[in-house]
């Protein structure tokens, strides 16, 4: 690189060379402060477009391919041949969207009184949809006796695998493989994303306690309803409790809330605050109507 | 900036090609490995206990 003077300026140009010696372009120089800021100027750009396709791919690139799982997740299990009960039990709904139990209990007393087992879905299979009616956003269930089929058409639903690793994660909610399957004795817990890969359970804050949910499986049609934490686990445990005491939340190694319950219950575990993956926000809900709801409502859990 | 490294670049006009396209594709993917790794990190992984 060779310093000359500009023949009619007088500034002072540089002399660029190729990698093999040829001359290729003639700039005037800057001072070492503009070449700076230029510099600076540069590396903001760049990372201002690194930061803007790491959350564009975080927030929305990765919901596109968690909806496509979930679509082929849901013809994985049209084409399992898994037959649904043709007519399950009505689900009593009050005005508020939340379920009727003292009307409820007439339903239970009605369904069979012995366990009806299900056998354990291989990792990484669907095998289960879960539905949250009441967070329908504009289309409310009616109140009035409701057929449990009827209520998974409201709310989001999801295809739930076997599974809690990140990679069944990805493609949607992931049952914790050491716990039983939902609708049967225990506690089925289930993870899922709260901001990332379609955000299945991104809205799990806005459940109140006596808010249905619903899980579909092999041998039918289960229904939970979320109950106060703090009737469940000891109070002293948790960070935080909702608004409507439908979650509670927990550091993010708090084990116990996947331990066994007596009667069957469901825990749905995500992250915790919003786009944050420190703690855990649970919500645990109560098995009411469904296969097995009369075995364990006798005390046989 | 891109043509000069371009340029700078060994062999023929062929390879050339070739040897910016893998570097493009190992930059791609480094760049996803580094979402996911910091996604994971900073915004949600995966709501699972323990």
């Amino acid at each position: 690189m060779a310093s000359l003077r500009h023949g009619t300026t007088g500034r002072r140009v540089l002399r660029r060379v190729d990698p093999f010696g040829r001359p290729t372009v003639t700039l005037c120089a800057m001072t070492r402060t503009v070449r700076v800021i230029r510099g600076i100027g540069w590396a903001m750009i760049w990372a201002g477009v690194l930061i803007f396709a790491f959350l564009a791919y975080q927030l929305w690139g990765t919901g596109i391919l968690t909806g496509i799982e979930q679509n082929a997740a849901r013809t994985e299990l049209a084409e399992s041949g898994v037959e649904l009960p043709d007519e399950p039990a009505p689900i009593p709904i009050r005005d508020d969207g939340s379920v009727d139990e003292e009307a409820l209990d007439e339903v239970v007393e009605t369904g069979p009184a012995t366990l009806t087992t299900e056998p354990i879905p291989g990792a990484g299979e669907a095998f289960a949809i879960i539905s949250f009616p009441s967070l329908s956003r504009d289309d409310r269930p009616q109140t009035g006796d409701q057929p449990a089929d009827d209520l998974i058409g409201y709310g989001p639903s999801y295809v739930v695998r076997e599974g809690e690793d990140l990679s069944n994660l990805r493609r949607g909610p992931g049952h914790y493989a050491t716990t039983p399957i939902p609708g049967q004795p225990g506690n089925a817990a289930i993870a899922g994303h709260r901001t990332t890969y379609g955000a299945p359970f991104n809205r799990l804050d806005e459940l109140r306690a006596g808010d249905p949910i619903i899980v579909e499986t092999a041998i039918g049609t289960h229904v939970y309803v979320v109950r106060d934490p703090r009737t469940v686990h000891d109070e002293s445990d948790m960070l935080d409790v909702g608004d409507g005491s439908g979650w509670m939340a927990v550091r993010s190694t708090a084990l116990w809330v996947v331990d066994p319950l007596p009667g069957a219950y469901l825990t749905l575990t995500t992250c915790h605050p919003e786009y944050s993956s420190r703690q855990r926000l649970i919500v645990v809900a109560e098995l009411v109507s469904g296969p097995n709801a009369r075995y364990v409502s006798e005390g046989n859990a | 900036m891109l043509s000069r490294w371009y340029r700078a670049l060994p062999g023929p006009p062929a390879a050339k090609v070739i040897e910016a396209i893998l570097i493009v594709v190992v930059l791609l993917v480094l760049v996803a490995v580094a979402f996911e790794y910091l996604g994971r990190l900073l915004l949600d992984d995966g709501g699972v206990i323990g």
